[in-house]
């Protein structure tokens, strides 16, 4: 065996020092959050890819002179231009204007299908976790059989019977879509529950509301922004699906979905840019969405700021 | 845990009641049948069919004689296709679905593993990046985009592969990998961090400090661990699997049952869409149901009756 020395030791973490000067400021968990966030540079790019989406949905469909159901035959499948930016369609539609309107129905369509899902999410998790016994056991119960269903499966045959539309394409993906935010939800007041500042409050006499909003709810809060970005995605993807599979919104209103969906000859035509933008946008979205969430995940949790 | 396996069947055979009723009475909300459209056809003869598919009885009745059908596995005739029942449908495509499925599983969780292993290995690395920005590109992009660009690019451009249709091993390439990219990117984001987290863990510091070092370390210290995340997703990857195979084999033009079932959709077959679907659903719940029971032998830790 070696002769030991001085050398053979060696600090594992070579940064040991600076991170206990970094923690001698108290932050509020916001402020450390925003902290950590800033420092993911992946993160920023998707926040400000979705700002910049945002921006261009409610501008963009203004920009130009063309709306999003003009047709002229006359100008079908013309390449990017000055007169056309994006080129236009087998119809001679504008793709400039038609994808912009197409960022308002998908961005649309993915934030309220993910807000429908998160305020019956919290209320079923809500209740399940704070009621606990009887009422937990029943709730657990439907939501565990419903979690074992497919769940594009469910939306699909929902659209099939609803009548096309947006409200009811948020409707249907809603339907399933809140079970993921209510086992979350559950589980984090369950835990919660547990805690000891939770019982140093209810011994100084807190009410059950008090409890609920000023220590429960808080520090759930977390945990349910990451889930609710990196659902966005998943809502614009299931979108795109239906409306691939003609089950989206009606013509001639356009969505990232519909368009690749009606692009798809191209491949054989050879007019690409129709099939090129509405599926780079669609890329760009879920792109952002993911980044954005992973950074707010690794942000919220202390594990991973090594 | 005999208690634990009987309670998960339970629960499996109720959702897979669930998904059943829930078809039959969403089918049923539909105004109109099958046989609405076809206007030129006399009233007698409407009347007819609607009475050789049961159509004409109570509500309660075809419900009964079609939760009695499930049971004994016989989803009845297809309405648009004269010859050909239901069972015959799924028997044909089921086949041509499961290679493209159990491909798309394969090479999703064998690259998607391999690449999450290197990347925890080289943390911070070169290869690390690499393999991190190939697992957000493929979540980024969705199946449909993704098939285009490998249709466009494979068999259009260079001509090495078949466009579509299904034959040879050939024509299975493509679908498999457009498949296999979502899953594969996930499976690669999940082994990394779950890999990242038990390198730091004490054991882990324990046995590098006895001196165990590569490969063995990785495969009997760290994997073994790490892999347990990893599998306890292949039930909602399966799932994500076989949805996104409606998709794939439409654009890919693919005989599966997803084509059947997307094809069942704009006919309003309705015996097709309830047996497509409660087929699916009962592969899918019976594949979670087996992996479920499968983890909680693979990782001793976890006490199966005191689970949720």
């Amino acid at each position: 065996m070696e002769a030991l020395n001085k050398k053979t030791f060696h600090f594992k973490e070579k940064n040991v020092q600076k991170i206990e000067e970094t923690n001698v400021q108290p932050f509020s968990q916001f402020k450390e959050t925003l902290y950590y966030l800033t420092k993911n540079k992946l993160a920023i790019v998707g926040l400000i890819i979705i700002l910049l989406l945002i921006v261009m949905a409610v501008i963009g469909p203004k920009l130009v002179s063309y709306s999003y159901s003009d047709q002229s035959l006359l100008e079908s499948n013309q390449p990017p231009s000055i007169e056309h930016w994006f080129g236009t369609d087998q119809l001679g539609r504008d793709i400039f204007a038609r994808t912009w309107t197409g960022a308002r129905i998908s961005l649309f369509i993915g934030i309220m299908a993910v807000f429908i899902d998160l305020i019956v999410g919290i209320i079923i998790g809500g209740i399940a976790g704070l009621k606990g016994g009887k009422t937990d056991e029943i709730l657990m119960r439907l939501v565990d059989i419903l979690y074992g269903l497919p769940h594009l499966l469910v939306t699909i045959l929902l659209m099939v019977v609803l009548k096309p539309g947006l409200t009811t394409i948020i409707l249907a993906m809603a339907a399933t879509g809140w079970i993921g935010i209510a086992r979350l939800v559950r589980g984090q007041i369950l835990q919660l529950k547990e805690c000891e500042y939770v019982m140093a409050s209810q011994v100084l006499g807190a009410g059950f509301y008090k409890i609920l909003f000023k220590h429960l709810l808080p520090n759930t809060l977390g945990p349910i922004i990451v889930a609710m970005t990196l659902s966005v995605p998943g809502a614009i993807f299931a979108e795109a699906t239906l409306s691939f599979l003609g089950l989206g919104v009606p013509v001639p209103l356009a969505s990232w979905g519909t368009m690749t969906s009606e692009a798809l000859v191209t491949l054989l035509t050879g007019h690409l840019w129709i099939l090129f933008f509405p599926a780079f946008f669609i890329s760009l979205t879920m792109f952002a969405f993911n980044v954005v969430g992973d950074g707010l995940r690794d942000a919220l949790d202390p594990k991973m700021r090594t | 845990m005999i208690f634990y396996i009987l309670k998960r069947i339970t629960t499996a055979l109720l959702a897979l009641f669930v998904i059943a009723t829930l078809t039959f009475v969403l089918m049923n909300l539909i105004p109109g049948d099958p046989f609405t459209n076809e206007k030129s056809v006399p009233e007698q003869v409407l009347k007819n069919l609607r009475a050789h598919y049961g159509l004409d009885q109570p509500l309660i009745i075809q419900y009964f004689k079609y939760m009695a059908g499930i049971m004994t596995l016989d989803f009845g005739p297809s309405i648009t296709s004269d010859t050909r029942t239901v069972n015959e449908l799924i028997l044909s495509g089921f086949p041509v679905s499961a290679v493209l499925g159990i491909q798309a599983l394969v090479i999703a969780v064998v690259f998607g593993m391999t690449l999450g292993i290197i990347a925890a290995i080289k943390h911070n690395g070169w290869l690390d990046y690499i393999s991190m920005v190939i697992a957000i590109l493929g979540l980024s992009v969705p199946s449909f985009v993704l098939s285009t660009v490998l249709i466009n690019y494979f068999a259009i451009k260079l001509e090495w592969l078949p466009v579509a249709t299904w034959g040879t091993w050939r024509h299975t390439v493509l679908p498999s990998l457009a498949l296999a990219v979502g899953p594969l990117a996930y499976i690669a984001r999940l082994t990394r961090s779950s890999i990242l987290e038990v390198l730091s863990s004490d054991y882990v510091q324990t046995a590098v400090a006895k001196g165990v070092t590569g490969s063995r370390l990785i495969f009997r210290h760290i994997l073994r661990n790490a892999l347990i995340p990893v599998v306890t997703v292949l039930g909602p990857i399966s799932a994500g699997i076989l949805t996104g195979s409606f998709v794939i084999e439409q654009i890919f033009g693919i005989p599966g049952i997803g084509k059947y079932f997307v094809q069942s959709i704009s006919d309003r077959d309705y015996p097709v869409i309830l047996g497509t679907t409660i087929f699916y659903s009962a592969i899918l719940i019976l594949f979670i149901l087996i992996i479920d029971l499968t983890y909680g032998f693979l990782d001793p830790r976890i006490k199966l009756a005191r689970r949720r």
